[in-house]
C-alpha cells in the first residue's frame, strides 16, 4: 500500500482538531510540523518501526463511510527509546490505540506524536496512555494524569495505566484536548 | 589581529554580562574554577541550553527568540533558501559539527587517548578526534562536515578549534555554516564539579557580520549512561516520497 498523497478535505477535517495549547516555541521539527495544528485519530495499530533517526507507528483509521486510511506518527530514535523501556510489542499490534500528534506541514497523513492512548480489550479494562517524549511537560491535563495514573512498569518514562474511573474523570475535565474521546 | 582582538574582548565581556530574560551568564574567570577536574566520562541529560532558548548569544544579549543572528546579506540569503527536504538527516547523513553541537543531543562520553581526545556522540554516532599535539591542521586537510579539531588546555578549560568545516546548516534545515567558518568550543567543569558546561563560538566571516557565542550549554556527568548503536534508516520517502507503508512497517 502506497501512502496516500491527497485525501478528502471533508476527511482530513474532521481528523484535525485544531486546539490553541501553548507549546514551546523552538520545536524539534518545526521544519515538518507545525506546532499549532493537532491531529487526532483513532483505529487500529497495523505496524512499528523502531529505528533511528525517528521510529513511527503505523494506525489504520476507519472514517464515517467505512473508508480506511493510514496515518504515520512519527516518534523518537530507537536509540534513546530502548532506553527507556521500548522494544517493538510495547503496544501490540492490532490493539485499538487513539494517537495524537501535531501535524506534517506539507499536508499528508503523517504527524509527530504527542500522545499514545492504548485501550483494554474489553471497556472496563485499563487503558495506557504514553506520552510523546520532548513535549512540553506543564500542561495542565499531563499533571493530572500523573496524578491520577500509575506508573507503567515497562516503559518508565512517561507512561501511565489509567483504570475506567480516571479516565473518565480525564474525558470529563479534558473534554476537547484530542487525547481521548469525549465522554459518551 | 583586530578581528581577534574583537572577538576575545567580546568573549570575555559575556563573563560578566547578564540579561534578564536569561539565566544568569557563567563567570569564565579560570580562577573561580575547582581545580584539577577532569571532564572526562560519560554526560547525559539532554545537553540543555543554559537560556530561555537555544539561539546563542548574540552583542552579549541571548538571542532568545532564536532568529537574531548577525547574518551577512550572503548568510541571509541563503538561511531562506532552504527548503525541508535539505534536512540530511532524512537521507542518513550525520549531523555536521556545528548542527551537532547547536542539538546537543544525549549521550556524549569525552575520552583521553594518548596525544588526542575522542568524542562519541549516540546521535548519528559520531566520533571526533581533536588533536592535542600542538600542531596545526596539515597544508592538505580537506573540509569535511566536522572538519579538523585542534585542542588546547586553559587551565581545567578545554578549548577546541575546528576549521576546514565543510558547507553545512546548524539548525534543522537553516542557520547556514560556510567551508571559511571557524568553530571555538569551551568545556569547563560546572561550579557542582560534576557536570560540563560548554560554549560554541561560530566566526564565519561568510554568512555573518561578526562572531557570536552560537550557544551555551551545560550536561549532566552520568557514568551510568551508555551510547547505543545508531543505525539509520533513509526516511525521506516517508516525507516526500513515495512510500511503501507496507514495505517499510515489514522491513528490520
Amino acid at each position: 500500500m502506497k501512502f496516500p498523497h491527497t485525501f478528502s478535505a471533508a476527511f482530513f477535517g474532521a481528523l484535525l482538531l485544531a486546539t490553541s495549547f501553548p507549546i514551546f516555541a523552538h520545536h524539534a521539527f518545526p521544519t515538518f510540523f507545525d506546532s499549532r495544528e493537532i491531529v487526532s485519530v483513532e483505529g487500529f495499530l497495523t505496524g512499528v518501526r523502531l529505528i533511528n533517526p525517528h521510529s513511527y507507528f503505523r494506525v489504520q483509521v476507519m472514517d464515517p463511510n467505512g473508508q480506511t486510511s493510514d496515518w504515520v506518527f512519527e516518534s523518537n530514535p530507537v536509540a534513546s527509546l530502548s532506553k527507556a523501556g521500548w522494544h517493538s510489542d510495547s503496544i501490540p499490534v492490532g490493539a485499538k490505540v487513539r494517537m495524537s500528534g501535531f501535524a506534517a506541514r506539507n499536508g499528508r497523513p503523517i504527524a509527530r506524536w504527542r500522545s499514545i492512548l492504548v485501550y483494554g480489550q474489553a471497556v472496563e479494562d485499563d487503558t495506557q496512555l504514553i506520552f510523546g517524549q520532548g513535549q512540553p511537560p506543564d500542561r495542565e491535563w499531563r499533571s493530572r494524569v500523573e496524578e491520577l495514573g500509575v506508573q507503567c512498569e515497562d516503559i518508565q518514562n512517561g507512561c501511565f495505566i489509567l483504570d475506567a474511573a480516571t479516565l473518565g474523570i480525564l474525558q470529563r475535565e479534558f473534554m476537547d484536548i484530542g487525547v481521548w474521546s469525549p465522554p459518551e | 589581529m583586530r578581528r581577534s582582538l574583537i572577538i576575545l574582548i567580546g568573549w570575555l565581556g559575556l563573563g560578566t554580562a547578564c540579561v534578564s530574560e536569561g539565566p544568569e551568564i557563567i563567570n569564565l574567570d579560570e580562577a573561580s574554577l575547582p581545580p584539577s577536574h577532569s571532564i572526562f566520562g560519560m554526560y547525559t541529560g539532554v545537553g540543555r541550553p543554559v537560556a530561555s532558548c537555544d539561539g546563542g548569544v548574540v552583542n552579549g544579549e541571548w538571542n532568545s527568540d532564536c532568529t537574531n543572528f548577525p547574518l551577512s546579506e550572503e548568510g541571509n540569503d541563503k538561511w531562506q533558501s532552504y527548503e525541508a527536504n535539505d534536512d540530511p538527516g532524512l537521507r542518513c547523513e550525520q549531523d555536521s559539527l556545528v548542527r551537532l553541537l547547536f542539538r546537543a543531543f544525549k549521550p556524549m562520553e569525552i575520552i583521553q587517548l594518548e596525544n588526542v581526545i575522542s568524542m562519541h556522540y549516540e546521535y548519528w554516532g559520531v566520533v571526533r578526534t581533536i588533536h592535542m599535539d600542538g600542531q596545526p591542521p596539515p597544508p592538505d586537510t580537506p573540509h569535511t562536515i566536522h572538519g579538523y579539531s585542534v585542542g588546547r588546555w586553559q587551565g581545567d578549560t578545554l578549548v577546541i578549534e575546528t576549521t576546514h568545516l565543510a558547507e553545512s546548516f546548524f539548525r534543522v534545515t537553516r542557520g547556514p555554516v560556510s567551508d571559511q567558518a571557524r568553530v571555538v568550543e569551551r568545556y569547563w567543569p560546572s561550579p557542582n564539579g560534576r557536570d560540563l558546561l560548554l560554549d560554541v563560538m561560530l566566526d564565519d566571516p561568510v554568512y555573518y557580520t561578526e562572531p557570536f557565542i552560537l550557544t551555551r550549554r551545560e550536561w549532566t556527568w552520568d557514568p551510568s549512561a551508555y551510547i547505543n548503536p545508531w543505525e539509520c534508516v533513509d526516511q525521506m520517502d516517508l516525507f516526500f516520497g513515495e512510500q511503501d507503508l507496507d514495505a517499510f512497517f515489514t522491513e528490520g
